[in-house]
């Protein structure tokens, strides 16, 4: 086996282990026609370590946030216990067909966001995910009960609090243990409902994909919203208007409710080959249904954008500073990385910029 | 299990009940602990419903406890109850349509979710 494959196997290896596998599972990849043949072999491998039954289908690409995948698939779901997908994340809030398997008939959905066999085999896939969840954690003490502030060169000012039964994400101890759970390798999402008061201004400086097609993803100046007890009451700049038609076209009168703040907790997260938005350089929000994140409001439409480099402090103390982790200059943070056999630049934060982006 | 008298939720709590006692059921009990805080229509919490370690045990709201990633509170709303137990609606669709408000976090609710489902189809296998 070359050294790449072995690097991959080692990442996929850190995949399987902490998807804690039950034994006579039966567990199915899905690849679409272009992805890597070496990263759903390396996936593979890594299964066939454990006492589970593995198939891989591959099938043609489709649109996931406005298509329905084929019917092979979405008929194969029902027969699985675990799905492990290999590309574009399959929109487990947007979709029904990927609800029903998942809360009806208790599929598991892990989603690989080492996307390539050459990011399977980097540091960002090999990251230990004890450490994730370590620094998760830590991250969990600075802000329990804590005013939080959260601003950015191009505008953001915005102040919150948070409760910790609202934090989720993707970071915690990871691994299989109820049906209808959902997770994403290696992750690195740190997401919490916004408790009130929430006042301030957001500068969003790009926007996903959205059923509506935007103007442009990334925007030109930001987009300044004003947030008035959790609300969306103002809005200057581009997409403006895409918003307000959004709003109008696809929501309800609580499409406006800021229901998310999601920070990056990965210090190697960086797109193309990983998921860029799990940087601590990049913080998203979400406007809408606030319940899926411990918030008492419910919409029937979610809205994301994104802020950079951002600065978030709790009690005036810095969690993130200009958008570097503060938690990974930490001791206890620094301490167990050593534990674990981690290089010294493991905890080096890569860069990410919103313009560098490509997942959106 | 000893079933708290709180209207229609009784009813909800039974049907779980009888769905943890399947096969299916033991493993989506045994899955994971946490707390479930029942209410109807958005008023206080009226029971907690617990997993822990395999059981699934009806609790007083007195012994409700939110703790870091183990807590989902969850709201029937309008005929929510009546339509699932009629099987006019699934849990899923329910909470798609706003009618289960799920305020939850590490989960997603799924093992809740998937219980109640799976008490619809032990009703209709029942019924048969």
């Amino acid at each position: 086996m070359s050294a790449d494959a072995e690097a991959a196997l080692r990442g996929a290896r850190n995949m399987v282990r902490n998807a804690g596998l039950i034994a006579g599972q039966s567990v199915l990849v899905h690849a679409e026609r272009d992805t890597d043949g070496r990263l759903v072999d390396v996936i593979w491998a890594a299964l066939a370590e454990h006492d589970v039954n593995v198939a891989v289908m591959r099938t043609d690409h489709w649109d996931k946030l406005r298509d329905e995948p084929p019917e092979v698939f979405r008929t194969a779901l029902a027969a699985v216990d675990v799905l492990i997908s290999t590309g574009e994340f399959l929109r487990a809030l947007d979709k029904m067909y990927l609800k029903k398997a998942m809360y009806d008939d208790g599929l598991f959905y892990l989603h690989n966001e080492a996307s390539t066999f050459e990011s399977m085999g980097s540091d960002y896939a090999i990251f230990p995910l004890e450490l994730v969840a370590a620094i998760g954690t830590y991250v969990t003490g600075q802000l329990r009960g804590s005013r939080l502030r959260l601003t950015t060169p191009a505008g953001t000012d915005l102040e919150m609090t948070v409760r910790p039964e609202t934090i989720g994400g993707y970071w915690y101890p990871y691994r299989y243990d109820a049906p209808g759970h959902k997770k994403a390798f290696p992750g690195g999402a740190y997401a919490f409902y916004p408790e009130g008061p929430v006042d301030g201004v957001l500068a969003i400086e790009a926007i996903p994909r959205h059923a509506v097609p935007l103007p442009s993803n990334h925007l030109e100046r930001p987009l300044m919203l004003t947030i008035q007890d959790h609300r969306v009451t103002g809005m200057d700049g581009p997409c403006a208007e895409w918003l307000s038609d959004y709003w109008l076209q696809r929501g309800d009168e609580n499409s406006n409710w800021l229901g998310k703040v999601a920070l990056g907790i990965h210090p190697k997260a960086r797109s193309p080959e990983g998921r860029g938005a799990c940087n601590p350089a990049i913080i998203n929000v979400g406007f809408g249904n606030s319940t899926q994140y411990g918030g008492p409001v419910f919409s029937r439409s979610w809205t994301r954008a994104y802020v950079q480099e951002p600065t978030l402090t709790a009690d005036g103390v810095p969690v993130i500073d200009r958008g570097h982790l503060c938690a990974l200059d930490a001791e206890p943070i620094r301490r167990l990385a050593e534990e674990l056999g981690c290089e010294a630049s493991a905890l080096d934060q890569v860069p990410q910029t919103l313009a560098d982006l490509t997942d959106l | 299990m000893k079933i708290p008298e709180h209207g229609e939720l009784a009813s909800v709590v039974a049907a779980l009940c009888a769905a943890s006692a399947t096969e299916d059921g033991r493993r989506t009990v045994a899955a994971h602990d946490e707390q479930y805080e029942l209410g109807v229509g958005g008023d206080d919490g009226l029971l907690i419903l617990e997993m822990r370690q395999g059981q699934m045990i009806v609790l007083p709201v007195s012994e409700r406890a939110p703790e870091f990633c183990r807590y989902t509170r969850v709201d029937f709303l309008g005929t929510a109850i009546s339509d699932i137990a009629s099987q006019s609606l699934t849990p899923t669709e329910a909470v798609e349509e706003g009618r289960i408000l799920l305020r939850s976090r590490l989960y997603g609710g799924g093992q809740f979710l998937r219980l109640l489902r799976l008490s619809q189809r032990e009703s209709t296998s029942l019924s048969r």
